[in-house]
């Protein structure tokens, strides 16, 4: 590739933690060889200090910038947590889930299919990062290769604020240019069709080979692209609900309860579609609940006066990328908070860190990108649908697959690991089929290995 | 958890290859006195002899089932495989080797391959091959255990053997059998199905009807219950895969063989020659409409350099499979699931991966509707995957001299190869997932990829020089420790003959 065919001018769009997130990543990433500016549209400004919750991943890109976690928790105003706890989400009150990799097995029976011919019944009480998390521990993995201590992920907490003023440090540490302005115009290549120039309302033009659409709803890809905004299941969106986040930070006074730290705490209320609490820090904890518009009058009526109300449409677009344009986050895909929703975002750009494309932007790259950030897309839609009735349940097979035998398919790279799938299908379908080959071992046998693992568990 | 109801008999028909690894597979891994398992083989019925030449996963095979390396190898007669050299492929005189495990160390996450193709475009020109340590030591007939080797320089050391197939057999045989397996030698001479078309229980030609819950149909190509009785499907891959003919015959062994299978085109297809203890085995593959059977025999008998020891064998083939490999309470494993032609070495790989596959997915004995589905659709996966990267050592040729290699130049391809290859040639990229090292192939039959790796354009090209010139004196310097392979093998053949 000569110089010529080589992206030198990325433009990031957006105000929000996941516009500096990627614009961070880009500039630590693709330093010298190519420029990353930010429009940082005032328009978002609003979402700054939104709080939100990531994965491991979101950890493990930031590892691989030379970002690491003790540095994460102290400039993102974060808290770790290995574990969360739905409540009325399943068939009991509180079900804890932990964010487990692999859970012990029982001569090469999964614990689930063990767990089910005993007399136990929740696998929380085996999960060493549900545990820790529900006994309000810090824990990381060990790194000891095979060992409980060492099967799990950590996630985390993070106050928005906090973790955009870092970035926004690290960007221009980086050379990031920064621009706080609306954009005016948008100029396109008449022979390539890629957009080629972003102008600002004060005049400044930004020459662009790669544009990453950060924002929240400016929507660039359909009006320059015309791609779609579809619902989740990729069908028309018209006949979708506008639903609304709201969120509010709450102190925690010196008298009050400590919540715990390392749990986040997802519950379906009858008002709210979902809430969820994080324990962001010590000082504060971070309310945010899910609504659709029919109930949004009787939830404003208790809001603070500090709450952020954010009105969005479930659904996602059809190409996330399109031309020279990438939309990542919210724009790209959304959907209620009930999982780490920064996930999408981290996985999308790491695919695009490793697809990396040139300036023409050739066709098979670009739907290669597309195919992958689709797979991850699908995998999560599905991973949603099992938890919400209101979806069209796309998991259908999978769920039928794992109620008559108690299984998952192991796919390469799955958004959601395998084991992450089995504790929420455990949970969600209790009823599931157990491997045959658990009915060769004694009541007994079983019984001693769980105490054993709960032994094990407790020790540590 | 509802109540199950296990499966208490699984019956395999027909011994060989697949049906006897599956039967050690399986009561191996199924807990004692779990179910009771027998095989059906007839004396009468010869077999295929499926797969001489085998790639890497043999090993974990054997590593499941406890199988001894030095056992294994003095049992089947076996040799060692780097990988295998593609003779006259891209055109007459090209020769590229194949090798298990990627070519060059993957540096900053980016693969080599990526390094390599800016290499080439900075004027630095190098053979791709010059960056395999396995490359290298297959060509100057080098072998060692992973263990001499720096794994920290070469964590993807991997290699195979080259087996005698009935031995291999016959070597499982006894495994199974003293295990708990029963054998009984008989015909299947009819089957009885239940209203709903599962198969309740055969007939043999010794007047006994055997029933069962599971049967395993490894009778080959004859598939007499997937195919003749449960009539699933054969998708036909021909029109890709148009090679319908192998000629084999074993001859006698050249001296020093490189531990390598040599895949030679030819003007219809290929040949190829597979060096085990004692001797060789040889095939040509072809397609008749191309090229006649006397002049494939012709061809075959001037390409092998020694003796014939056996008749030269003629068999007929079909590319393809069937999508539904477990119908009913039906699993085929082996030829009577499907075939692709044995250019990767892939037949003994295809028959394992079903056999865990099927363990994987163990049923009960009440509903399985959830575990064949799915089942299927990964056997199914599998199988395209090998059939694409097959497809596609054929499609990069520059061949004129016969309208087989043309055609198959020409041919539409199947829409996701389409992708993987256009993928390939514009950013070197390569899905996860793909069979083989696709880098090694495209580049060995001329597909480079335009556009390598951005993150890498920050390298000058003195830079690149030195990174290439490292990773050359890496290789280099990791030959010197490694002993011939003839040697290596001797060694192992005389330590198992002392003990």
């Amino acid at each position: 590739m000569t110089n010529a065919e080589q992206i030198s001018n990325i433009v990031v769009i957006g105000g929000s933690y996941k516009a500096w997130f990627s614009a961070m990543v880009l500039a630590r990433a693709c330093a010298p060889l190519s420029k990353v500016t930010v429009i940082n549209l005032p328009t978002e400004r609003n979402l700054v200090d939104l709080s939100f919750v990531t994965d491991s991943q979101f950890i493990d890109l930031h590892k691989n910038l030379g970002i690491n976690l003790t540095h994460l928790l102290k400039t993102g105003a974060a808290q770790t947590y290995s574990a969360v706890q739905y409540q009325n989400y399943f068939d009991t009150e509180n079900t804890t889930i932990g964010l487990d990799l692999e859970l012990p097995t029982f001569r090469t029976i999964e614990l689930h299919h063990v767990l089910a011919s005993s007399d136990s019944t929740e696998l929380a009480n085996y999960s060493y990062a549900a545990q820790a998390a529900l006994n309000n521990k810090l824990i990381l993995p060990s790194g000891k290769q095979g060992h409980i201590s060492n099967s799990f992920q950590i996630g985390l907490q993070m106050d928005g604020a906090s973790y955009v003023q870092f970035a926004t440090g690290a960007c221009q540490q980086m050379g990031a240019q920064c621009f706080s302005q609306e954009i005016a115009a948008i100029v396109k290549d008449d022979n390539t069709g890629l957009i080629k120039q972003i102008s600002l309302v004060d005049g400044t033009n930004l020459n662009a080979d790669l544009i990453i659409d950060c924002s929240w709803n400016s929507r660039f890809s359909q009006k320059y692209f015309s791609s779609k905004w579809q619902t989740l299941a990729g069908e028309d969106v018209s006949h979708t609900k506008m639903q609304t986040c709201v969120q509010t930070k709450q102190a925690i006074e010196q008298h009050q309860q400590p919540i715990n730290k390392h749990l986040v705490v997802q519950k379906q209320t009858a008002n709210t579609s979902n809430k969820n609490t994080l324990g962001l820090q010590q000082q504060f904890s971070c309310n945010g609940f899910v609504v659709t518009n029919e109930y949004i009058a009787e939830s404003r009526t208790n809001l603070s006066q500090n709450a952020k109300v954010i009105e969005y449409q479930i659904g996602r677009i059809d190409k996330v990328f399109s031309g020279n344009l990438c939309s990542l986050g919210a724009i790209a895909q959304f959907d209620k908070p009930i999982f780490a929703n920064s996930l999408l975002m981290v996985r999308a750009l790491t695919y695009l860190l490793e697809n990396f494309p040139n300036k023409q932007h050739s066709p098979f790259n670009r739907e290669y990108l597309n195919e992958l950030i689709e797979k991850d897309i699908s995998e999560l839609y599905q991973f949603y649908s099992v938890h919400d009735p209101e979806l069209s349940n796309s998991a259908e097979l999978l769920v039928a697959f794992f109620c008559a035998s108690g299984r998952v398919e192991r796919q390469l790279n799955p958004i959601i690991p395998y084991q992450r799938w089995i504790n929420h299908l455990a949970a969600l379908y209790p009823a599931y089929q157990v491997e045959p080959m658990v009915k060769t071992f004694s009541r007994a046998e079983i019984e001693d290995f769980l105490v054993s693992v709960k032994e094990r568990i407790k020790q540590l | 958890m509802k109540d199950t109801q296990e499966l208490t008999k699984i019956i395999i028909v027909g011994g060989g290859t697949a049906g006897w690894m599956t039967a050690a597979a399986f009561i191996n891994r199924l807990p004692k006195n779990f179910c009771q398992i027998t095989l059906i083989e007839s004396s009468q019925i010869g077999s295929v002899g499926v797969g001489e030449s085998t790639i890497p996963h043999i090993r974990q095979f054997n590593q499941n089932l406890g199988i001894d390396e030095k056992t294994f190898i003095q049992q089947t007669d076996a040799s060692f495989k780097l990988g295998i050299r593609f003779r006259n492929w891209r055109q007459i005189g090209d020769d590229y080797i194949h090798p298990f495990g990627e070519v060059g160390a993957i540096t900053n996450g980016i693969e080599f391959h990526h390094y390599w193709a800016r290499a080439q475009q900075l004027g630095l020109e190098s053979d791709f091959e010059d960056f395999s340590l396995l490359a290298k030591a297959s060509r100057q007939g080098l072998f060692s255990d992973p263990a001499i080797v720096n794994q920290s320089q070469f964590c993807n050391y991997a290699y195979s053997y080259h087996l005698d197939a009935t031995k291999f057999a016959h070597y499982l045989k006894n495994y199974a059998i003293e295990r708990g397996v029963s054998h009984i030698d008989a015909k299947v001479i009819s089957v009885e199905q239940n209203d709903v078309g599962d198969i309740t229980s055969i007939e043999l030609d010794n007047d006994t009807q055997l029933s069962a819950d599971i049967f395993i149909d490894c009778s080959g190509f004859s598939s007499i219950l997937l195919g003749k009785t449960l009539n699933s499907d054969f998708e036909d891959w021909s029109h890709w895969l148009p090679t319908n003919k192998a000629i084999v015959a074993q001859s006698e062994l050249v001296e020093h063989s490189l531990p390598l299978t040599t895949a030679t085109a030819l003007p219809a297809g290929w040949q190829w020659q597979i060096p085990i203890k004692q001797r060789m085995g040889n095939g040509h593959v072809y397609c008749d409409s191309y090229m006649s059977d006397d002049e494939a025999a012709n061809l075959f008998r001037q390409n092998i350099k020694s003796k014939l020891i056996t008749e030269p064998r003629l068999l007929s083939f079909k590319a393809g499979v069937r999508p539904q490999s477990w119908k009913n309470n039906c699993i085929g494993i082996g030829l009577s699931a499907g075939f692709l032609e044995p250019l990767e070495s892939t037949s003994i790989y295809l028959i394992q991966h079903s056999i865990f596959k099927f363990l994987e997915y163990f049923p009960n004995k009440q509903n399985m509707q959830a575990e064949r589905q799915q089942f299927n659709d990964e056997i199914n996966k599998t199988y395209q995957t090998i059939r694409d990267f097959i497809i596609l050592h054929y499609n990069l040729n520059n061949r004129d001299d016969n309208g087989f290699w043309v055609h198959q130049r020409q041919m539409e391809l199947p829409e996701s190869l389409t992708f993987k290859k256009g993928l390939f040639a514009e950013s070197g990229r390569v899905k996860p997932g793909q069979f083989g090292v696709w880098p090694s192939v495209c580049i060995g039959q001329g597909l480079t990829p335009q556009y390598p790796d951005a993150r890498i354009n920050y390298l000058s090209k003195q830079q690149l020089e030195e990174f290439l010139r490292q990773e050359k004196q890496k290789i280099a310097q990791t030959l010197k420790q490694l002993p011939p392979a003839h040697e290596y093998l001797t060694k192992i053949y005389q330590e198992v003959s002392c003990d």
